[in-house]
């Protein structure tokens, strides 16, 4: 994605501090897909998150003022949008449609499901360039979708996004050892979300039978 | 206690694959993972997850989402370097009228204080020459014209001087509390600056309506511009007059300040 040089962004967020609104569309327009794909990915509709994404670039332009140079400026723009994101999620009557099961033991070895499959051989050679199906996105965000709110938040920011876990605690006001501990049990729980809802994927996805164990 | 034992725990496998934990742990966690078949496979599926989450596609964005051209931005907080793009609220301008008026006033009372001072100043040293103490000590020529210009205004002089006098202690009940340090410092100072030069001012004023030749080279050494003003100035009787004017004038600024005071408050 094109980013703006460092220079450059200071000079907008300074003029866009001024009350520069054109200078301010500038950043938006460089950072609208990462907002709009945050927002999606935390509350999984796309009209909810346009709104929201809107709503949070007219709220980080009235307070930009309030952004201090020399700290990451995409997380502070993600915490208004997260922030956002959470307060529709909290005020919307939805909740997730399946409640989480039992944790599965975690040393229980597991046949090697889908997933794993999956990853085995989409992962070898180049991990970025792995393409996944519309079914197998719709699983993992309804998976995300019934992950606790800050646990999602976390893995949405840090796995979807790529932010580090400095801009991740940042952005949620939280410390390190807290962004740890959340982003760790939201991929557990999402782990084990996939891994139980095999029934949801593809046939074609599906294994019958386990195969080698995956190499790390 | 073998490796086997310290299975590591989902959020140790976690920072691990982030790399964020201290270098020893990183380290132990490697050397464990070579051993441990559990932990290998854990780490695994978590690494699987991660890589899928990281290959969630950016949804299309529906549209762009720039704000319109004339949003203006009514700040949460407001930019220290844009203080006229904020809307200034009506009590904050009031306060800064007001800082603005005081500041003013005070730079009025400060020079009516001076002025009057200046006029004391001035008036009191007109009256050495006119009080009755000082004919005797002052010279015959001296003594001759205290005499003759003094006496016509001495009765009034006397009073005016005993009142001259009194000001400077009497004047801090009128004034206000600047006024009256400012002026309460400047009366002892007055005080002081007339009873030193008392004795060398007392033949200055009355050498000027029957000139003295010894006493005026005396009290003035050098000629000059400003010594011709002063020699002016001299006279007792302009001098009174002036120093009264003067008085008259910053008390008059002083009190007309302290009436509109509570007006403006």
């Amino acid at each position: 994605m094109d980013r703006l040089a460092r220079d450059d962004e200071e000079q907008l967020i300074a003029r866009s501090q001024r009350g520069d609104v054109n200078a301010f569309n500038q950043l938006v327009l460089n950072y609208q897909q990462m907002m709009y794909g945050a927002v999606f990915r935390l509350l999984g509709n796309y009209d909810t998150a346009a709104d929201v994404t809107q709503d949070a670039f007219f709220a980080a332009f009235r307070a930009i003022a309030t952004y201090r140079g020399g700290s990451s400026f995409r997380a502070w723009l993600l915490r208004i949008g997260s922030n956002m994101a959470c307060d529709y999620w909290r005020r919307s009557a939805r909740r997730p449609a399946e409640s989480l099961e039992a944790l599965t033991d975690e040393d229980e070895p597991q046949a090697l499901d889908l997933l794993g499959a999956l990853a085995e051989t989409s992962l070898e050679g180049n991990p970025e360039a792995m393409l996944l199906t519309q079914e197998l996105q719709d699983v993992i965000q309804q998976g995300l979708q019934q992950l606790p709110l800050d646990q999602r938040t976390a893995v949405v920011l840090c796995d979807v996004e790529g932010l580090s876990y400095e801009e991740v605690a940042q952005a949620t006001q939280t410390t390190l050892g807290t962004v740890r501990s959340r982003i760790s049990r939201g991929r557990a729980r999402l782990r084990n979300y996939l891994q139980e809802h095999q029934e949801l994927l593809p046939r074609n996805y599906r294994l019958s039978s386990s195969n080698d164990s995956s190499h790390s | 206690m073998s490796q086997q034992d310290r299975h590591l725990t989902t959020e140790q496998l976690s920072a691990f694959l982030d790399k964020q934990l201290m270098e020893e742990e990183q380290d132990a966690c490697s050397l464990h993972l070579k051993t441990c078949e559990q932990c290998r496979q854990a780490l695994a599926r978590l690494r699987q997850t991660v890589a899928l989450l990281r290959a969630l596609p950016q949804p299309a964005l529906p549209r762009s989402f720039v704000l319109p051209a004339d949003t203006v931005a009514t700040p949460l907080m407001v930019a220290e370097e844009a203080p006229a793009q904020a809307p200034i609220s009506i009590t904050e301008e009031r306060s800064r009228r007001r800082a603005g008026a005081a500041r003013g006033r005070n730079l009025v009372r400060l020079v009516s204080g001076l002025v009057a001072v200046l006029g004391i100043l001035i008036f009191v040293s007109a009256c050495p020459a006119t009080l009755p103490h000082n004919f005797g000590a002052a010279s015959t020529a001296s003594s001759n014209a205290s005499s003759g210009a003094a006496v016509p205004a001495a009765a009034p002089r006397d009073k005016t001087a005993s009142n001259g006098r009194d000001q400077p202690y009497s004047r801090p009940a009128e004034g206000t509390a600047q006024a009256t340090n400012a002026t309460q410092a400047a009366g002892a100072q007055t005080q002081d600056a007339t009873v030193s030069p008392t004795p060398t001012a007392e033949p200055t004023p009355t050498a000027v309506p029957q000139p003295t030749p010894a006493d005026r080279t005396f009290s003035l050494p050098a000629p000059s511009p400003v010594e011709e003003i002063w020699l002016t100035l001299s006279a007792p009787l302009t001098r009174v007059g002036l120093g009264i004017l003067l008085f008259i004038a910053g008390l008059l600024g002083l009190l007309l300040l302290r009436r509109s005071r509570p007006r403006a408050g």
